[in-house]
């Protein structure tokens, strides 16, 4: 029992889990080389036989065979060399918003939408990629905005992956103009700005954008703010295709190809599933009295945990003998282990520690919680983080001192 | 940990005894027992107090000893992914303190 305890407490995977995280990370990692991946899917092979992988495989098939089919996929992209290093001859050089003036043509990649909330799709949050063509103007002047696009990568739909998806959309479509504007702190324009970084995906755009003569030019956060506020459609708009709930039109891209990195997530995730499940296995009944949620036990500071609360946790109480005995009620026939009160109002109970603390004919006042059913309310608010009155190892204290305190009645 | 590189040892060809983890090799028991008389003093002098501290130094000490290292060989090994879940839960349980107490 006490192994359980500090595995819920800890939150440690066990030994398999942790496998399996490797060897899924091991087998899609884009950095490595090919003959490493190799080595991996080998030793996977092998590792087959265990029960938690085979799990994931098959939820992971079931995955992909039940998603719902993306836009068409754009067919004039080709599958690219992997490559981990950047073209030392290329320079990729971002600009400042000063080169803009006004009657300049530009996209603005990564603006709100006019509600200002996260676009859903498919009863998913997940948040669109919108890009305005607009024309600059003088200062406080509203600018004009001639389209208005969303974008999204229909490999994986996440905010970073779905403005990559409409910088690549940009470079090789419709060339309107060859300014983009971004905000300075946009994950993907700081993913463009770090040489260091080594994704395939992003070396190849850094590289697209440099051949194609698109220059990005940054925008601070007030400088952003000021041109979203000017950011204004004109009412007569006009979409060519309404797939989005507020009548506009969402373009599906596959590039950059995330596909390795979308499954590597999927799977880590399953991973991360089985392992929720798992610890929440690991609650006892008495803990399930107060707080049926494995994650409000696991932030309760290690150091503060002694053997008296383990003991508790696991549904030991103290009685008359001053022996140790299991406090959860099996069936009323075996009788009541603990004490020998009358429990018939007390029927939902199942634990004697919590039976102590809320009908128990003797004094159940602590220094942290209140007498009868208060007692109990004041527990599960404070493991609810409702109440801050009290910590939670002081809860967890005041139960040992009454599942520790023998009943001679 | 595995004996010397012997010719016949090739994943395309069989799996001997030679890809098996040595649980009883000398050089592991000492750092595994170092590193957890490390992380009892830790515990006993209050010095660690917090829950991410405390993963990291499990994550550190513990599991990069114990199954990072080995992931090849606990994958092929069954035995041995017992062996190494169950030293660090005990391992862990030392560091902290807690006594193996059973439900009677």
């Amino acid at each position: 029992m006490p192994h359980n305890m500090v595995r819920l407490m800890t939150s440690l995977e066990t030994c398999d889990e942790s496998i399996a995280k490797q060897l899924i990370k091991g087998k899609t990692n884009q950095d490595s080389d090919p003959s490493v991946r190799e080595a991996y899917a080998i030793i996977e092979e092998i590792f087959q036989q265990f029960g938690l992988l085979n799990y994931i495989e098959h939820k992971w098939r079931n995955q992909k065979t039940n998603k719902p089919t993306d836009g068409p996929a754009d067919q004039n992209f080709g599958k690219e060399i992997i490559r981990h290093y950047y073209n030392t001859e290329i320079r990729f050089i971002v600009h400042g918003t000063d080169s803009l003036k006004a009657g300049n043509l530009v996209w603005i990649i990564g603006a709100s939408l006019p509600n200002g909330e996260k676009q859903s799709k498919g009863g998913k949050a997940t948040s669109l990629c919108s890009n305005y063509l607009a024309i600059l103007s003088q200062q406080n002047q509203p600018l004009t905005v001639l389209k208005r696009q969303l974008t999204i990568n229909s490999t994986y739909e996440l905010g970073y992956f779905n403005t990559l998806s409409c910088l690549w959309k940009r470079a090789y479509e419709n060339r309107e103009t060859s300014a983009i504007l971004m905000h300075q702190n946009d994950s993907a324009a700081m993913a463009l700005k770090n040489m260091l970084n080594r994704h395939h995906y992003i070396i190849i755009l850094r590289e697209l954008l440099v051949q194609k003569g698109i220059r990005i030019h940054l925008a601070t956060r007030e400088e952003w703010s000021n041109i979203m506020s000017r950011l204004a459609p004109p009412p007569t708009m006009t979409t060519t295709t309404t797939t989005h709930q507020d009548g506009l039109d969402v373009q599906a891209c596959n590039r950059p190809d995330v596909q390795l990195r979308h499954s590597r997530n999927q799977q880590l995730r399953i991973v991360e599933k089985f392992k929720a499940q798992r610890t929440s296995g690991l609650v006892t009944k008495t803990m399930r009295d107060i707080c049926p949620l494995a994650e409000k036990w696991t932030n309760i500071p290690l150091g503060q945990i002694s053997n008296q609360i383990i003991i508790m946790m696991t549904g030991l109480v103290s009685n008359g003998n001053r022996a140790l005995v299991n406090g959860e009620v099996e069936s009323e026939a075996k009788g009541y282990p603990g004490c020998s009160c009358n429990r018939d109002a007390d029927r939902d109970t199942t634990s004697s520690t919590i039976h102590r603390l809320i009908r128990c004919t003797e004094s159940t006042s602590t220094t942290v919680l209140p007498k009868r059913d208060q007692g109990l309310e004041k527990a599960r608010a404070v493991f609810m983080e409702r109440d801050k009155s009290a910590t939670k190892t002081e809860v967890l204290k005041a139960l040992t001192r009454l599942a520790m305190s023998p009943r001679d009645h | 940990m595995c004996s010397d590189q012997d010719e016949d040892r090739d994943l395309r060809v069989t799996i001997t005894e030679q890809l098996l983890l040595d649980t009883e090799e000398e050089d592991m028991t000492a750092r595994l027992d170092k590193a957890r008389k490390l992380l009892r003093h830790l515990s006993i002098n209050r010095i660690v107090m917090n829950n991410l501290e405390w993963n990291t130094l499990f994550e550190a000490y513990l599991k990069s000893l114990l199954i990072h290292n080995f992931i090849p060989l606990l994958a092929l090994d069954s035995r041995a992914r017992g062996w190494a879940g169950k030293n660090i839960i005990h391992s862990m349980i030392y560091a902290l303190g807690v006594t193996a107490i059973y439900a009677p």
